[in-house]
């Protein structure tokens, strides 16, 4: 629920926008067979989720990063969110045991709904509620081979919702995870197993199958005190990769999950919940994927069906989302000049919601479609040194209607070290069922001796919010170790989301009362701006450090008339800097640390309805955080590791109470073992 | 020169703003032309595979007159086979032609000169590994030799880059002489 993470319908579905591209054998190129050992080494793998296809991130007309195995294996962080505080410009928030605020460019929140999250191609982010349920994405680490980060407008190949940046969890391949791995990790913040197994069935196909636990620990208060908090769950999955031929590439994947979510609910929510308002609740899911990938000699080509079930239970409400999507993509390079890349998707869900008492919708079961279809060339002007893309998406669906997402980009590269690059997009946020439909009971407290309270309203005639971003980026290489990426944006956000106050009625029945109406709109307009900036240096190759710091501010301004307060607020600080730093320091011993500084995020203009604005706080304090991880490698198979977060402050707080409803808590500082076997 | 100039930087506040430019400008003394070039990691690694071969000695007896040809053989089927079927054709190794063979097992393992190991074929190299050793094959993998005592280079990801890991140890038992400009450039384990 986008106003209050403690309310219902917080379900989950897989909607779907895409398919990694294509990883299978592209065609042979016949330079490298004449390569020197040393340019060989130097010669970059590429990444492929920028356009949907395998290209090199230093010639990407666009803000990329990339998390790598190795990044992942040396980090302290122990999770996909935490993660994430590696990339540059990203912002990242825990608010408690199992939820996260994660967004790029701002507009930050725990539903941040501008930012598309894939897992290998197929989308996690949530249409029941808009944003992604990180409570959800709890994959073993182990199991991820990279994550490629784009800050900036990614819908004119990734459709809707892909208006800030999109991430794209990439898992490693069958035949990377063959013979048998477990590990084992305790500390303050939770518990973790793992275990996994490999191996192949004839010559040409591999499998992987897995099972996780995971336990997540209370957070604190202001005074430490451990509240009623956390997340445990049971996972297992698996992949099957069969290389049909060297041109096709069959493989299956799907997972299954099962727990429980524990939390504190907010008092004056009109739903019976427990005692001490704490609430138990439960999610489940799992998704059956299969892909067939064909690399021939003029074209690449994919083919990919899936389904995903998803329901979750907590304060009352029931939901269950499925999701049923085919999608299909080509690549293609007509003639020496243009490199394109085309592709065509269509989707079913289904949400059901339902209540033990009261339901929090205004209907019960919501069917949607979206068709959609993109298309998007490079054209060299000039051989290895000018690229102009072109490419847009167009949708027709119940959510965003028909949406028209283009972008075009050009990029420079006069020499090896040097690229400038410039894009200019559009963007569409769907709406989400809650957004059109939600009704959410408050209780507010008396006023004269009078109760009063409010409904919470979706509005059936909320409208898409659509992003126009101008961006522009250069990247240099100093000497063979050094490298600066610097990415300038300007967004403009029309129809933010607001909220709008009705007129008091009395109501004589049951009970003489005051109700209010809160209706959801597209009240706001924003001007975002921000610089973010990466300096890495890699002194030795066992040394790497990264520096990056990121400056965004917006303004906001009500575009409607009448009382109106911002829901989607900006929430995020105008300051962030970070180094991290990764050092095998001797043969088996491997060393990282991470210090990051936030600076502090101001109240936000909140609703304010009788007593209740009393008690909202929008300002999160500026904090640091450092963490730090040594790790060694005993004999051949095992690595044992040691590690603490945020062990500068007993605790700090990340996220503030943005929209009235939210309970922060605050972040323990953690230490934390881990053991981990590979056989 | 640049690491130089770098530290610099960093040690004289006046020249921060040359280093600025130094940084963002686009100096003239920059190689134009090549750009920066980027492959499938399959590929990298096959065309490595040839290129090994500039800089390892075989053992004497590995290379006389009953090795006609010079035997590049892929253990179990991999992503690299189709790079390396072109990259390896009409190519020699010191006067003899290269020849690519694709196993199914490691019965036919001894005669070859490479051995690449794919990941289906993991399980069954490190059971016999220390045979293949003594019999002059030099044992390639995707993985890194860290995760490996028997294999002699590893060809692992790190970051964006395919790197190149020897065992030295491994290697010198089994008779390779690797070159010091190999060395240079790859992780050395003992």
């Amino acid at each position: 629920m986008r106003y209050n993470y403690n309310l219902p319908i917080l379900a989950m579905l897989l909607s779907a926008l895409g398919m990694p591209c294509l990883s299978a054998a592209q065609l042979p190129d016949a330079d490298l067979g004449q390569a020197s050992l040393e340019s060989l080494t130097q010669t970059t793998v590429q990444v492929s989720t920028f356009a949907r296809r395998n290209s090199t991130l230093w010639n990407t007309p666009g803000a990329v990063y990339v998390i790598s195995r190795d990044d992942i294996e040396r980090s302290s962080f122990t999770s996909i969110p935490e993660l994430l505080r590696l990339v540059p410009g990203l912002q990242v928030a825990q608010i408690n045991a199992s939820t996260w605020a994660i967004s790029a460019r701002g507009f930050d929140s725990i539903y941040a709904d501008k930012l598309l999250v894939l897992i290998d191609g197929r989308t996690v982010y949530s249409e029941l509620y808009s944003g992604v349920p990180w409570d959800q994405i709890d994959l073993p680490l182990s199991n991820i081979e990279r994550i490629e980060v784009i800050r900036g407008p990614g819908a004119a190949v990734w459709g809707a919702d892909a208006a800030n940046g999109v991430i794209n969890i990439i898992t490693r391949r069958a035949r990377s995870t063959q013979g048998e791995a477990a590990s084992t990790q305790a500390g303050r913040i939770g518990e973790k197993g793992f275990a996994r197994y490999g191996g192949t069935i004839g010559d040409r196909a591999q499998y992987s199958a897995y099972a996780s636990a995971l336990n997540r620990e209370p957070f604190e208060t202001s005074d430490g005190h451990r509240v009623y908090d956390g997340e445990g769950i049971l996972r297992t999955g698996g992949r099957l990769d069969w290389q049909k031929s060297w041109s096709d590439l069959i493989l299956a994947s799907g997972d299954l999950y099962g727990g429980h979510i524990k939390q504190t609910a907010r008092a004056g929510l009109g739903v019976p919940i427990g005692p001490n308002n704490e609430d138990r609740g439960s999610i489940a899911g799992g998704y059956l994927l299969s892909r067939w990938e064909h690399a021939g000699k003029t074209h690449d080509a994919a083919f990919q069906a899936y389904f995903d079930d998803e329901s979750r239970q907590e304060l009352g409400n029931y939901t269950r989302s499925r999701a049923l999507d085919f999608d299909v993509q080509d690549h293609i390079r007509p003639g020496s000049r243009n490199d394109l890349v085309w592709g065509s998707e269509v989707r079913y869900t289904s949400d059901h919601i339902s209540a033990r008492s009261v339901l929090l919708s205004r209907a019960d079961l919501y069917r949607n479609y979206l068709l959609d279809g993109f298309v998007q060339d490079d054209v060299t002007l000039l051989p290895d040194r000018l690229t102009f893309t072109l490419g847009s998406k167009l949708q027709q669906g119940t959510l965003a209607g028909f949406q028209a997402q283009p972008s075009a980009r050009l990029i420079w590269t006069p020499n090896s070290r040097f690229a400038i690059w410039g894009a200019i997009s559009r963007a569409a946020v769907a709406p989400s069922i809650e957004d059109l439909a939600v009704i959410v009971p408050l209780n507010l407290g008396e006023s004269n001796g009078i109760p009063i309270t409010a409904e919470f309203l979706g509005n059936p005639a909320f409208k898409p919010e659509v992003v126009n971003a101008v961006e522009a980026g250069l990247r240099r290489k100093i000497g063979s170790r050094f490298t600066t990426d610097i990415a300038l944006f300007l967004n403009k956000t029309e129809r933010v989301q607001s909220l709008a106050f009705g007129n008091p009625d009395f109501v004589p029945m049951p009970a003489p009362h005051v109700n209010v109406d809160l209706l959801i709109g597209n009240g706001f307009r924003a001007r975002s701006g921000g610089v973010e900036s990466t300096f890495s240096w890699n002194p030795a190759r066992s040394l790497s450090l990264v520096t990056s710091y990121t400056w965004a501010n917006a303004h906001t301004q009500q575009s409607e008339p009448g009382q109106l307060a911002i829901l989607d607020a900006w929430n995020t600080p105008r300051h962030t800097l970070a180094h991290s730093a990764a050092w095998s320091f001797a043969p088996g011993w491997s060393t990282s640390a991470f210090l990051s500084y936030t600076s502090e995020v101001p109240d936000v203009p909140s609703f304010t309805i009788g007593d209740a604005a009393n008690t909202t706080n929008t300002a999160v304090k500026s904090y640091t955080r450092v963490d730090l991880k040594v790790s060694r490698l005993v004999g051949d198979r095992v690595r044992i590791s040691a590690a603490g977060t945020n062990l500068l402050t007993p605790r700090h707080s990340e996220f503030g109470d943005s929209t009235g409803f939210d309970a922060p808590l605050f972040v323990p500082r953690s230490l934390s073992v881990k053991a981990g076997w590979n056989f | 020169m640049r690491q130089a100039s770098l530290l610099q930087c960093l040690r004289k506040p006046s020249a921060f703003l040359l280093c600025v430019a130094a940084i963002f400008g686009n100096s003239a003394t920059e190689k134009l032309g090549a750009q920066s070039s980027s492959a499938d990691e399959y590929s990298i690694r096959a065309a490595m595979l040839l290129n090994l071969t500039k800089f390892i000695d075989w053992p004497a007896w590995k290379m006389d007159s009953s090795h006609p040809q010079f035997l590049v053989c892929i253990l179990g089927h991999d992503p690299i086979e189709p790079y390396a079927d072109r990259y390896l054709q009409n190519q020699s190794v010191m006067a003899r032609p290269v020849q690519l063979k694709t196993l199914k097992d490691l019965s036919d393992a001894a005669g070859c000169h490479i051995l690449y190991v794919s990941a289906s074929g993991k399980r069954s190299f490190e059971a016999d590994a220390a045979e293949l050793t003594k019999a002059g094959v030099l044992s390639v993998s995707e993985r890194s030799v860290s995760r490996s005592s028997a294999q002699i280079v590893g060809l692992p990801l790190d970051n964006d880059h395919v790197q190149i890991d020897v065992n030295l140890g491994v290697a010198q038992s089994a008779g390779f002489a690797v070159s010091s400009k190999l060395l240079h450039l790859a992780t050395v384990t003992q």
